[in-house]
């Protein structure tokens, strides 16, 4: 807007010294008659051709002609139209007038200027027009106007160019931030193994990025502190218990007290320290099931069990706490060995908008009748004796916590219906087991 | 059989340690892990039942310098602290088993013998070797259906002589897996105990399981 605007102005002014340019010639060449204009009497004495050239040559775009009562005594050389000086506008004695627009000479200035002469004693008022063709000026001030937008473009192309410059160097340490916090926030930005902002900034920006950075160690250190201290805490509760475990000078009846709290310490101090906080790094998946499933081969090794990984998409990811994805998916993978006759299969989908891990065993499946129970706090259906059935108890919380689903079926067939488990119905102590034909467990992880 | 159990709990220690000198075992003791690596480079054992959570040195770090010094010696690791991060860290470290406090004396023992027969090939609780049955759990041997009544070490002496079959074990190997570290060592006792084993196991002497290779040690046979 400023440009035009500025763009006008010079135009008008232009135009406006070009005017005042053009009356003070028309007022010049007046004087010039004036000065060479007699009258003796009523007989007005001017020469056929006259000082200025301009005034000689016909189709020179200039006219003059000097008019007494009404009735053009003189007409220069140059002159191409019969002047009607009724039409015209007529300036007092010693008065001007310089018009540029008139209805009755369209496109033409007329400059006009009435001089007293002396003449037997009397003051006769004599008027001197002088009329310009507008064409040379329109012509000069299109070619001004011409040469004023045409470098008013470059300029406004040029300034732009800066301006969209300027504007880059700023927004684009800016949006680098924000790039940056997207992907910590995704889990994908890190150093040293902590979720952090990397990369230079300016002065401004770098208090920004220390200051996150700052937060996100001090977050996740007092995580890691408190995950220690309640690991501690388990610890020196735990050993304690196992010596009274032992004591054959505690009787039976004391003994199952003691499971209790045993198993109140892991279910209590585990949902402290589990659970989805900040911003989490993104663990490979395909990894850590690996890690675990080499762990149930070492476990279950009397089972002769064939556990197999099938392979995972590239880049199968997620921002998830490593305690929690060993927790999540180690006691997935124990109840499946646990139930498993000979095989259990680790499969990896990926959807649009989630990932999905599923872990299939060939065991004897949960039977229908029992099947809503699965879902139904307090409900224990496993008949194993190993564990206390905290595990899924704690799948669950943890599907909870990540916004994720998880759902069993079995039967595993093409045509049974299943069971599902939203993240809202969480269940507190649950095992997979016993009765029909394999049982899939299937993770459901939302993409962030 | 000779175990080294590491615990840095003393209460906790000390009643291992009875539980499993009163099944039969040797027991070696360490509270820390400096003491626990210094034993393991000084004697063999059979099985090792380490806790994670140790001073000095974690059980973790002891596992993974056994483990870098050839030691094969199956470990069962006991752990307070029972997140699968832990018990996927310690089995990859190099433990053959787990169990989280508080564990049942039995499944521990259990646990134990089981670590034992599978390093030495056995997948059964149940050793035989011709008409000669021993049961591990249960510590009871059979000649032909008959049961033995041997001593402890008698019955040691043939335990260790069974989970290696066909091997010549010499008087040291043996002595070093049925005493622990504190006893004082005399190979002549052992020759004692092979002696009062023969009587036991083929008092008519026409089964002759037990074979000495004068200068080298003992040597279980399947009798023919």
């Amino acid at each position: 807007m400023l440009l035009p605007s500025l763009a006008f102005t010079v135009s008008t002014a232009f135009k406006d010294s070009l005017l005042k340019a053009k009356q003070t010639e028309l007022e010049s060449m007046a004087y010039a008659l004036i000065a060479t204009f007699e009258i003796s009497g009523s007989r007005v004495n001017m020469p056929f051709n006259v000082f200025d050239d301009r005034l000689n040559m016909p189709q020179s775009g200039y006219q003059a002609f000097i008019v007494l009562n009404q009735t053009v005594v003189w007409q220069s050389t140059s002159s191409t139209l019969q002047p009607t000086p009724l039409d015209y506008p007529s300036a007092k004695t010693g008065e001007q007038i310089f018009a540029d627009e008139l209805k009755s000479l369209p496109d033409t200035f007329l400059f006009t200027f009435t001089a007293e002469f002396e003449s037997e004693n009397q003051f006769i008022p004599i008027k001197f027009y002088l009329l310009e063709d507008q064409d040379a000026f329109h012509r000069e001030l299109a070619t001004f106007n011409q040469s004023l937008f045409r470098n008013g473009v470059w300029i406004a192309l040029l300034i732009s160019g800066l301006l969209l410059l300027s504007l880059l160097s700023v927004v684009s340490p800016v949006k680098h931030l924000v790039s940056q916090l997207s992907k910590a926030a995704k889990g994908t930005s890190r150093q040293d193994g902590n979720v952090s902002l990397n990369g230079v900034y300016p002065k401004e920006l770098n208090a920004v990025k220390d200051s996150v950075n700052a937060l996100l160690l001090s977050e996740s250190q007092q995580r890691t502190r408190f995950k220690h201290a309640l690991q501690d805490l388990a610890h020196s509760l735990k050993t304690p218990l196992s010596i009274l475990q032992g004591d054959t000078a505690i009787p039976e009846s004391s003994k199952a007290p003691i499971l209790q709290i045993d198993q109140i310490i892991q279910r209590q101090l585990s949902r402290s320290v589990l659970g989805k906080a900040g911003w989490q790094q993104r663990i490979d998946l395909y990894d850590l099931l690996n890690k675990i499933i080499e762990s149930m081969h070492k476990i279950y090794r009397d089972k002769h069990l064939q556990i197999t990984c099938d392979n995972a998409p590239l880049n199968f990811t997620y921002p998830i706490d490593t305690t929690d994805a060993y927790e999540l998916f180690g006691n997935i993978l124990d109840n499946a060995c646990k139930a498993a006759r000979t095989t259990v299969t680790v499969t990896f989908t990926t959807e649009a908008n989630a990932q999905i891990i599923s872990i299939i065993d060939d065991g004897p499946g949960i039977p229908e009748a029992l099947q809503a129970d699965v879902l139904t706090r307090g409900k224990r259906l496993d008949t194993y004796h190993q564990g206390h059935g905290i595990g899924l108890a704690t799948v669950s919380d943890l599907v909870e916590m990540y916004g994720a689903t998880l759902q069993v079926i079995s039967p595993i067939t093409d045509t049974e219906g299943h069971i599902e488990s939203r993240n809202e119905e969480s269940f507190s102590e649950q095992s997979i087991v016993v009765n029909q034909a394999g049982t899939r467990i299937s993770v459901c992880l939302p993409n962030n | 059989m000779r175990i080294l159990l590491v615990e840095d709990d003393s209460q906790l220690l000390i009643q291992l340690d009875q539980l499993l000198q009163s099944h039969g075992f040797s027991v070696d003791l360490a509270d820390d892990g400096e003491k626990a690596q210094f034993l393991l480079t000084e004697y063999t054992y059979d099985a090792i039942v380490l806790d994670l959570g140790l001073p000095k040195i974690d059980g973790v770090s002891v596992l993974r310098f056994a483990r870098a010094k050839d030691i094969t010696t199956p470990v069962l690791i006991l752990t307070a602290r029972d997140t699968w991060e832990q018990k996927v860290l310690g089995l990859d470290a190099g433990a053959d088993d787990y169990l989280t406090k508080p564990f049942h004396q039995q499944e521990l023992l259990a646990r134990v013998n089981a670590l034992i027969r599978r390093s030495t090939g056995h997948a059964s609780a149940e050793l035989s070797c011709g008409p000669i049955h021993l049961h591990m759990s249960q510590q009871r041997v059979k000649v032909a259906d008959e049961v033995l009544d041997l001593t402890a070490y008698e019955y040691k002496v043939l335990e260790y002589l069974m989970l290696n079959p066909q091997k010549v074990v010499s008087k040291t190997e043996l002595t070093e897996h049925i005493y622990d570290q504190d006893f004082d060592l005399d190979s002549n006792v052992i020759e004692v105990f092979v002696g009062r084993l023969r009587k036991k196991l083929d008092p008519d002497n026409t089964l002759k399981p037990i074979e000495t290779l004068r200068g080298r040690g003992y040597r279980l046979f399947s009798p023919a």
